[in-house]
């Protein structure tokens, strides 16, 4: 076992690569967060079934039944655009005037909203 | 076809209107589960629901209630107001959606329910009891400029404000609702203007079966339109 619980690796890679690795995995999950916490606060305003049906019609996306994100896809930023997109088409102020808490919980992540 | 035949044609789709407009708002309400939006198809449903209540209650007749027609034209509106109050906690629900404020009127959707049925029958109940109350004000001034009219006017123009604002500012869900809404709204204050015309100012001179054979009309539009509304709402749950 490696240092930080990071996933055993083969001799190939650099320390550098491991730390992309790092970066990327920590990224993702972020991603992955706000995504579901973006669902989650849909699903109290639209209704769960309305939520998590525009949620799965973003590609690269998948949710499970409770609106938990399983995968954000290969370009995690592209897929959350894509998904505030899709809410906003859907319900236009009411998103913005609801994720802002959101977001401000992520000072990392930027979307054009 | 006589004329009495085609009022009575024309009173059963108006009521057939709404009883079907508030089962599918019953059913979008189910669709999209508890939820704000699920608490303006709430106020939704309790509104429409009020409105065939009015149908039944026109239906059953002065006759039925040992009461004139002038104070049935009064209770009826009471109803009105009821089912028009409901669209503006629903409405005005809707363009806050996502805020504090949404949220505490949807917590309040079910009372609001228990207290408009509390309303409705006693409505039903009393007009007989009530009726020399009822004809102080039918009989009076304000009654003749056509206040309680008026009082629908400003409702109406309310709940229209709200509903410019959702079509406005809420994509696809205000467009869906808003757009056939307004037009629901329209058809019932050109309702009441007509009724104002006729009954109360006495402008149009129609015989009464004619001036109630016209409002069916706007009262068939408006079933139409919250129906197609409604269906519109169900259906972002399968088109998303």
């Amino acid at each position: 076992m490696q240092a930080g619980g990071f996933p055993p690796v083969d001799g190939c890679y650099t320390k550098r690569d491991r730390y992309s690795l790092f970066i990327r995995m920590e990224e993702t999950a972020q991603y992955t967060a706000l995504i579901t916490e973006i669902i989650k606060k849909q699903s109290v305003i639209l209704g769960p079934e309305i939520a998590i049906l525009k949620a799965r019609s973003v590609s690269g996306l998948q949710v499970d039944n409770d609106g938990k994100v399983t995968s954000v896809g290969d370009n995690p930023k592209e897929t959350l655009q894509n998904l505030v997109d899709q809410y906003v088409e859907l319900s236009g102020q009411i998103v913005k005037n609801a994720l802002g808490s959101i977001f401000a919980k992520y000072p990392n992540i930027e979307i054009n909203k | 076809m006589s004329l009495d035949s085609i009022i009575s044609i024309g009173f059963y789709l108006s009521s057939l209107g709404f009883l079907i407009a508030t089962v599918i708002t019953l059913m979008a309400r189910s669709k999209v589960g508890a939820s704000g939006l699920g608490s303006v198809l709430s106020y939704l449903f309790i509104g429409t629901g009020t409105f065939f209540v009015i149908t039944i209650f026109q239906g059953l007749g002065g006759d039925f209630f040992g009461i004139s027609d002038e104070s049935m034209d009064i209770w009826w509106h009471i109803m009105f107001y009821l089912a028009m109050f409901s669209y503006y906690f629903g409405f005005k629900a809707l363009t806050k959606l996502g805020s504090d404020e949404a949220d505490l009127m949807g917590s309040k959707a079910k009372s609001w329910g228990i207290f408009s049925i509390i309303v409705l029958v006693v409505v039903f109940l009393i007009p007989g009891m009530a009726d020399s109350v009822v004809e102080m004000y039918s009989t009076s001034i304000l009654a003749g400029l056509g206040l309680h009219h008026f009082l629908a006017f400003a409702l109406a123009g309310t709940v229209g404000s709200y509903l410019m604002s959702a079509k406005k500012n809420l994509g696809q869900i205000g467009q869906a609702i808003a757009n056939p809404m307004i037009i629901a709204v329209l058809a019932l204050s050109i309702q009441h203007f007509w009724e104002l015309l006729f009954e109360s100012w006495k402008i149009v001179v129609v015989t009464s079966e004619v001036g109630e054979g016209i409002e069916k009309i706007f009262l068939i539009t408006a079933a139409t339109c919250v129906t197609v509304a409604a269906l519109r709402l169900k259906s972002l749950a399968k088109a998303s």
